[in-house]
């Protein structure tokens, strides 16, 4: 007889082509078609097996029936059969040494963010993510097994389809305290949707075969590709998320604006105290404001984060179209657009990506992959961050109690003054500071990005068996980042300055040629070895060509042409690297593998005397299961790895003294004069030599009762070695930093799976999937001295707190002022100014900025068509500086500075504001807090539509709601996120400073498969 | 393989910066511009100008004052560390640095003889400046991170500092001559009639400020010096050194008095009572050129429509007193309550400003002028009889501190025959000539706050505590000095975080701590 049927996925009920319907005992065989149906004879007694890769293997008998329907289960061990590794090459879980997490891309589609890694946040052990808050398209800082540079870049090497990615976060908020922009990274254009599966390489063993790029971990993107057989696939995904402002603030209610306990007298005495909350009592009398007019003296700055802000809408679309080739291959095309109207006003991002995949088959020696993927993106306004000049998010903040930040908008609503001359309406005492108005509606950012990636890969398998491969990999990105600031803005008013603007265009190529060569031998029936040569010419072109300059000629016209004072600038980076590597992988039985690989890079930025570097790398993987054959274990493996990497310096030119001219001086009385520098305020090092990582890791992973529970623990030590680094020095030797080798440093670490199935019937499942980190690092040596200094915050708001590295501590220790003390430790309080004396004040460490605990649970509950899961993750151990909270003391915004505010202090009779300014000044310590936190992070509750309601059209269909940082369970800061942070620069992890406050996602998801 | 094919040198050469200049290639003439540009002030927004100077120094010698303590600390004594260390911090960085390079870029090349002799008396210049407001500072270590590798300088003694300072000076003038390069770069006397010459005279005008430090506590070497000066000094405004600014993409050229504080809208500093009524009461003709009275915005809140009124009329000027605030609990230093019967009609608004002839970007700074020269020599005569006759010199000092106005254009010009009619009223009597002496360098000195502050500081001795000019200390509540005007500014807090054991080392050498009040080797208390 003839049985007919479709074969469906049982969690998303996506059809599958392809799956193998074999009659049981036999060798007769078919496959599923595109639409996943199928067709065979066969007796009506007979046993139909369906096996495809990464389901659990179904067996039905056909008891005279003519149609069967299949739903196959997805096999989480089975998934994990096959990993991507180094280079692409995949290879069987078992078989690998060392640990690789696979995340598979439908768990970052649905609550999704602009940003794909930002969804990676507490899922899996040992990889640290965490976003920057500022806006609509910001960074993400991506940490695997804690710091690997204590200066440079720490971000792991994203690689997209076999295109290792550009991911240059080159326009960040600086790390002096003066603020600036986050203008994103490289990362952030992918599109979730054609995410396939994401494999990250953790360990130096993992990564050996990238070299110097590996040194920071390693994230393997793969893309979805065309499925195989023939006929069209269709899949359409929405998404659309509310995106609206937390508001932590928790300040006191009970005095207003002014100074000395009293509200402001007159129109410019508000002018001039906009940034003091140390008036009166508030009693709701009438009371002036800095625009002149009285209004009540009553508490209503609670809820100006909620007025400022603005309801923000995120709309995704992505269409993809896929087609099976026959034997030929198959190919995938897809669009996606996203329009992100952001919560910051005035701000938002748009989005449009191609993605496309071919992979062609020409007889059965050569296949050719090609990839590619376009993105054009525009970035609007991306808020100032850190200082207050130009930071929207001051005013909200910290204006006084009694003052609406609605009121600032002005008559025209955008922070100007009235009638039509654009001038900033400043309502703040010092111009540097900027209405926040003003700043969302007059400053104008705007970053255009164009982005082509990618790659051709051939590879040609002789009948021999020996294979060779060839692959042109390109990533090219061109930025145009414009910014004005009109001729009102108060502080260039204030510097006499007629506005100014910039206009960058920044082009980043890297270009990537390898070659390969290898073959596959087998020795008798036990032995195998796999062989692998490679060459790798690496190029890497960054250039910033930025045209600006101050003073529009012609009012309101916003271009360089138009500037009295033009400048252009003209940075080039070019880097170049060259490496040969080889692996060499054994194996015995299934139960006994070993790799070997060795690495030999030369590289451009380091000095010429020693620019090259060999490193290898040992693995091997035990399957002990094969020996002890242990009641319901499945699978039982150890893993043991031990590699030597190296890592360049992160910029080139840093070998030697440079000169340039910066600008020229007419003093109009004759002649003309070039303006020279000398340097860059970095002492070069002329002796650059590669800094290197060595990294022992032993771990294990078992599988128990058909992968109903598993586990995977990883245990490592991992050693930086002469760490390049540019070590502050003073600057009364003239620069700031002396670029040096070095740093040691080293983490011990912990991490650990573990996934479990408790409960499953046939309507009902519960997964269940925990991780934990444990990453404690130390560092062990900074060349002789004491300590290192790495970022601060600006002094001028009275925090002095900074980073520093210091030899026997974690990384990152925070440091800040702790007032004098007595032989019993306490407090020496200055007889005259009642308080501790800020000037007798010694810098302090107060713990490190980093985390070494870190976690997250997801529960995922089905209950026929319904799917609930949820996301709670967490970390602990660290510590942050608030800058926040320190500026909402000295400003009495803090309920701390509550009491006493009608005393007078010391026998110098000074006022409260003098006394809370002196513990501000001299106590820095109190503004540092546990950086712990819980998050409830995610939930989404799905529904998938039955598709038999849609007569076959319709091949799916869910719908899911889905929620982004639902609600904090615990957090030990007060008034802002523990998360906060302005920059994803290693260099000011653990310091906070004002920024955009963090918000809650809320929407829905359709995915529709045709 | 592709990597076999690889070439060092190709590797090397890709990390030469093709977009900069390298040490084989530099003109040190740029630097020379730079090292001028930076002497006047970093380029920094709200940086050690405005904090430093206007904030503390200009207060402190009661140019200026301001009721606005969250800035303007001077008039009052007020602790505001990182404020007084501003300069320290900014100008090893802005300015000894590219000194630096000048000086190490241009030793032993014939070509650069005489540009080499500028770098070193304009190191000495910036140096001198550092350790005068400072004290002990580090020197000879100082800015050589990249060409000796010293990362953490030691400080050394002002007294050795000065010894070095002197010897250079004398030395790199000596060594100027006109059988050698004329250095482009030169932004003082490049467009001069002889360059070399005026340079001369620059050099030994700049020894004698130096060696006039040690008043009171070397008068030998004092004395050696302006000896070896007298009739190398400058000869008139012609031979100032003016830098003139001009607005441009690079913030440098700007004039950072004005840049960092004021520009059009001041709201805050105000002259200081002590100089307006100082020129007020003997008609002064310099008071309607640097003081004006200007108020309201034709937009109360838009401060480009800054003033709505000005008035230059030299009777209508009032100068804020120093010490007081606006309200708060204490009656005693409430400007409105204690000046009651003076406070002009508009309130605060009415006080007098430095005017935009003074203030402004386009503004000249007068690094050193013949007027301060000739007021150095009548002090040396007057004091030591060396140097020539010191009304002589008074009387050159107080016509040219008049006539160099017109640096600062046309609407700032004073015509010799004013400035001839103020000597005629203040002619020179010898009983009281250090007295007037020393006033005229205050007067003239205005802008020139640093340089204002060391003379008044050199001038106050066991004789003569309150200086010259004698002013009477504040005693605001809450100040740190006991109410007497600083001797010296402590060191950044920064230092204890990136030279710490230097710094203690200094700090431990200084009588009375790192503080406001400790005394300087030139400025001994028990100096005569």
């Amino acid at each position: 007889m003839t049985v007919k049927g479709k074969v469906t996925d049982a969690v998303s009920n996506e059809t599958m082509p392809g799956v193998t319907v074999t009659i049981k005992g036999t060798t007769t065989a078919v496959p599923t078609d595109a639409n996943g149906a199928y067709s065979i004879n066969a007796g009506s007694t007979a046993v139909l097996i369906f096996s495809f890769i990464g389901y659990d293997t179904k067996q039905i008998a056909i008891a005279g029936r003519p149609n069967i329907d299949i739903k196959l289960q997805p096999s989480p061990s089975q998934l994990k059969d096959v990993v991507v590794t180094a280079l692409g090459i995949t290879k069987e879980d078992r078989a690998i040494g060392y640990s690789v997490t696979t995340v598979h891309g439908a768990s970052i589609t649905e609550a999704r963010e602009n940003s794909f890694v930002n969804s990676l946040e507490g899922r899996v052990a040992g990889v640290n993510v965490s976003g920057v808050a500022s806006g609509p398209n910001g960074a993400t800082n991506v940490i695997i097994r804690g710091i690997s540079s204590m200066t440079g870049n720490n971000q792991p090497l994203y690689v997209l389809n076999g295109v290792p990615l550009v991911n240059n976060n080159y326009q960040q908020t600086g790390n002096d305290g003066y603020g600036g922009k986050d203008g994103g990274d490289g990362i952030g254009d992918i599109n979730p949707d054609d995410i396939d599966n994401i494999s990250i390489l953790k360990g130096a063993a993992a990564t050996a075969l990238y070299g110097y790029r590996g040194a920071n971990g390693v994230v393997i993107i793969t893309t979805k590709k065309g499925k195989s057989g023939d006929g069209l696939g269709v899949e359409i995904n929405s998404n659309f998320v509310s995106e609206n402002v937390i508001d932590e603030t928790n300040f006191q209610n009970t005095y207003g604006q002014g100074y000395n306990q009293a509200p402001p007298v007159s129109g410019p005495d508000a002018l001039g105290s906009m940034e003091s909350n140390w008036g009166g009592l508030l009693n709701g009398k009438e009371a002036y404001q800095f625009d002149g007019i009285k209004r009540p003296y009553s508490a209503v700055a609670t809820g100006n984060l909620s007025r400022f802000y603005r309801s923000g809408g995120d709309l995704t679309n992505t269409v993809s179209f896929s087609k099976g080739l026959g034997d030929d291959g198959a190919t995938r095309f897809s669009v996606s657009d996203l329009n992100d109207q952001s919560y910051v006003p005035n701000a938002g991002l748009q989005r449009l990506t191609f993605n496309q995949t071919t992979n062609l088959k020409f007889g059965k020696n050569l296949t050719l992959d090609l990839s590619a993927q376009y993105v054009t993106e525009y970035t609007k306004n991306a808020p100032n961050l850190s200082d207050a000049v130009g930071n929207l998010n001051w005013g909200p903040m910290f204006v006084p109690r009694n003052i609406n930040i609605t009121t600032l908008a002005g008559p025209n609503g955008n922070g100007t003054v009235a009638g039509n001359s654009g001038d900033e309406l400043n309502p703040f005492s010092d111009p540097y500071t900027t209405n926040p108005y003003f700043a969302a509606y007059e400053l104008q950012g705007a970053i255009h990005r164009n982005r082509f990636t990618g790659s051709a890969n051939a590879k040609y398998t002789f009948d021999s068996g020996y294979f060779i491969g060839f692959q042109v990999a390109d990533d090219y990105t061109n930025d145009r980042n414009t910014n004005i600031e009109p001729p009102g803005t108060g502080y260039l008013v204030d510097e006499g300055v007629d506005g100014d603007m910039t206009e960058q265009n920044v082009k980043q190529t890297e270009l990537n040629l390898d070659l390969t060569f290898g073959k596959h031998y087998k020795f008798g029936k036990d032995f195998t070895m796999t062989t692998l040569l490679g060459g790798n010419y690496r190029k890497s072109v960054q250039e910033y060509f930025t045209a600006g300059g101050n003073n529009f000629a012609i009012p309101n016209l916003y271009n360089v042409g138009n500037l009295e004072n033009p400048y252009v600038s003209l940075q080039t980076n070019n880097e170049e690297y060259q490496s040969v590597y080889a692996s060499l992988d054994f194996s015995y039985k299934s139960l006994l593998y070993f790799t070997v690989t060795g690495r030999n890079d030369w590289y451009s930025t380091l000095s010429p005397g020693t620019i090259n570097y060999l490193y290898p790398s040992f693995s091997s993987s035990f399957v002990f299961s094969e020996l002890l054959h242990i009641e319901n274990m499945d699978l039982g493996k150890l893993r043991l790895s031990y590699a030597d990497v190296g890592g360049a310096a992160d910029a080139p030119y840093q070998t030697l003294q440079t000169y340039g001219i910066s600008g020229t001086y007419s003093p109009g009385n004759g002649g003309t004069y070039p303006i020279g520098t000398a340097g860059n305020g970095t002492v070069p090092n002329s002796g650059l030599k590669p800094s290197k990582r060595k990294e022992f890791e032993v771990g294990t992973e078992m599988d128990f009762f058909k992968s109903r529970l598993k586990f995977d623990v990883a245990v490592y030590q991992k050693q930086v070695i002469d760490d390049i680094i540019p070590v502050t020095i003073d600057y009364t030797s003239g620069y700031n930093s002396a670029l040096l080798n070095v740093g040691t440093l080293r983490y011990n670490g912990v991490e650990v799976e573990i996934g479990g199935t408790p409960f499953k019937t046939d309507n009902f499942r519960w997964d269940i999937d925990l991780n934990g980190t444990y990453a404690k690092g130390k560092v062990i040596s900074l060349g002789g001295q004491p300590n290192i200094n790495l970022g601060s915050e600006a002094q001028d708001w009275g925090s002095t707190a900074y980073l520093q590295d210091i030899v026997g501590k974690e990384p990152l220790q925070i440091i800040a002022e702790d007032p004098a003390r007595d032989s019993k430790g306490n407090i020496i309080i200055d007889p005259g100014l009642g308080a501790p004396d800020p000037s007798v004040a010694q810098p302090k460490t107060f713990g490190s900025g980093e985390n070494p605990w870190g976690g997250g649970i997801n529960n995922s509950f089905k209950y026929k068509h319904f799917t609930l899961s949820f996301l709670i993750d967490g970390k602990f151990g660290g510590h942050i500086f608030s800058n926040t909270n320190i500026i909402a003391y000295q400003d009495g915004l803090s309920k701390l500075t509550l009491p006493g505010r009608n005393l007078l202090y010391g026998t110098d009779q000074q006022s409260a504001q003098a006394y809370y300014g002196d513990w501000a000044f001299a106590d820095q310590g109190q503004f540092v807090y546990s950086d712990s936190f819980i998050k409830f992070r995610q939930l989404i509750i799905g529904y998938d539509f039955p598709t038999n309601a849609f007569k076959g059209k319709i091949h799916g269909l869910r719908l899911s709601f889905v929620c982004h940082n639902v609600f904090t369970i615990l957090k030990y800061t007060p008034n802002i996120d523990p998360e906060e942070s302005y920059t994803a620069s290693i260099l000011s992890q653990g310091l906070e400073a004002p920024a955009v406050p963090y918000s809650r996602t809320l929407g829905l998801n359709l995915n529709i498969k045709l | 393989m592709i990597a076999a094919g690889s070439c060092k040198k190709d590797l090397a050469k890709a990390n030469i910066n093709p977009d900069q200049i390298t040490a084989g290639q530099v003109n040190p003439n740029l630097l020379l511009t730079t090292v001028q540009l930076a002497y006047t002030g970093a380029p920094t927004e709200g940086g050690s100008v405005w904090v430093t100077k206007w904030g503390g120094v200009a207060g402190f010698i009661q140019h200026v004052a301001s009721t606005n303590t969250g800035f303007y600390y001077g008039d009052k004594y007020l602790n505001n560390i990182g404020a007084m260390g501003q300069t320290f911090q900014d100008n090893y960085t802005s300015a000894v640095q590219p000194a630096v390079e000048l000086y190490q870029l241009t030793a032993n090349k014939p070509q650069y003889r005489n540009l080499h002799q500028m770098a070193r008396i304009m190191k000495a210049m910036i140096f001198q400046q550092l350790t005068d407001l400072y004290g002990d500072i580090p020197y000879f270590q100082a800015g050589l991170g990249y060409y000796e590798r010293i990362y953490t300088p030691v400080y050394d003694q002002q007294q050795v500092i000065y010894t070095d300072l002197l010897k250079e000076v004398s030395q790199a003038t000596d060594s100027l001559t006109e059988n050698g390069d004329k250095p482009t770069g030169d932004i003082l006397y490049s467009q001069a009639g002889d360059q070399i010459a005026e340079w001369k005279m620059f050099g030994n005008s700049l020894l004698l400020r130096m060696a006039m430090r040690l008043t009171k506590v070397d008068a030998p070497t004092a004395q050696k010096y302006v000896t070896q000066v007298t009739g190398k000094t400058m000869q008139s405004n012609d031979d100032n050194a003016i830098i003139q600014h001009v607005l441009s993409a690079n913030a440098l050229t700007s004039n950072q008095d004005a840049a960092q504080i004021f520009s059009q809208d001041s709201t805050d500093v105000r002259l200081s009572s002590t100089i307006v009524s100082n020129m007020k009461k003997n008609n002064d003709p310099r008071l309607p050129v640097v003081a004006w009275i200007a108020y309201g915005l034709q937009d109360p809140t838009d401060p480009s429509t800054f003033p709505q009124f000005t008035d230059t009329n030299a009777a209508d000027q009032i100068g804020l007193p120093p010490g007081y605030v606006i309200g708060g609990l204490n009656p005693a230093i409430n400007l409105l309550i204690v000046a009651k019967d003076s406070l002009p009609a508009e309130g605060l608004a009415g006080y007098s400003r430095i005017s935009d002839n003074l203030l402004s970007i386009s503004a000249p700074s007068l690094i050193l002028t013949y007027a301060e020269t000739e007021l150095l020599l009548a002090d040396a005569a007057q004091r030591w009889g060396i140097g020539g006759d010191a009304a002589t010199h008074y009387k050159n000092g107080v016509l040219a501190a008049i006539t160099q106005l017109s640096a600062y254009g046309s609407a700032a010009t004073i015509s010799p025959g004013d400035a001839q009619t103020y000597l005629s009223a203040h002619p020179y009597v010898p009983a009281s000539g250090l007295s007037q002496i020393n006033m005229q360098y205050w007067l003239c000195s205005l802008m020139d706050e640093y340089e204002a502050w060391a003379n008044w500081r050199r001038t106050s001795s066991i004789a003569n505590p309150a200086g010259y000019p004698a002013l009477t200390p504040t005693n605001y509540p809450g100040n740190v000095t006991s109410g007497t005007i600083p001797r010296r500014l402590p060191y950044p807090p920064s230092q204890k975080v990136t030279n710490l054991a230097n710094y203690n080392a200094a700090v431990a050498g200084l009588t009375g701590g790192d503080k406001m009040t400790s005394r300087m080797y030139w400025d001994k208390e028990k100096g005569q």
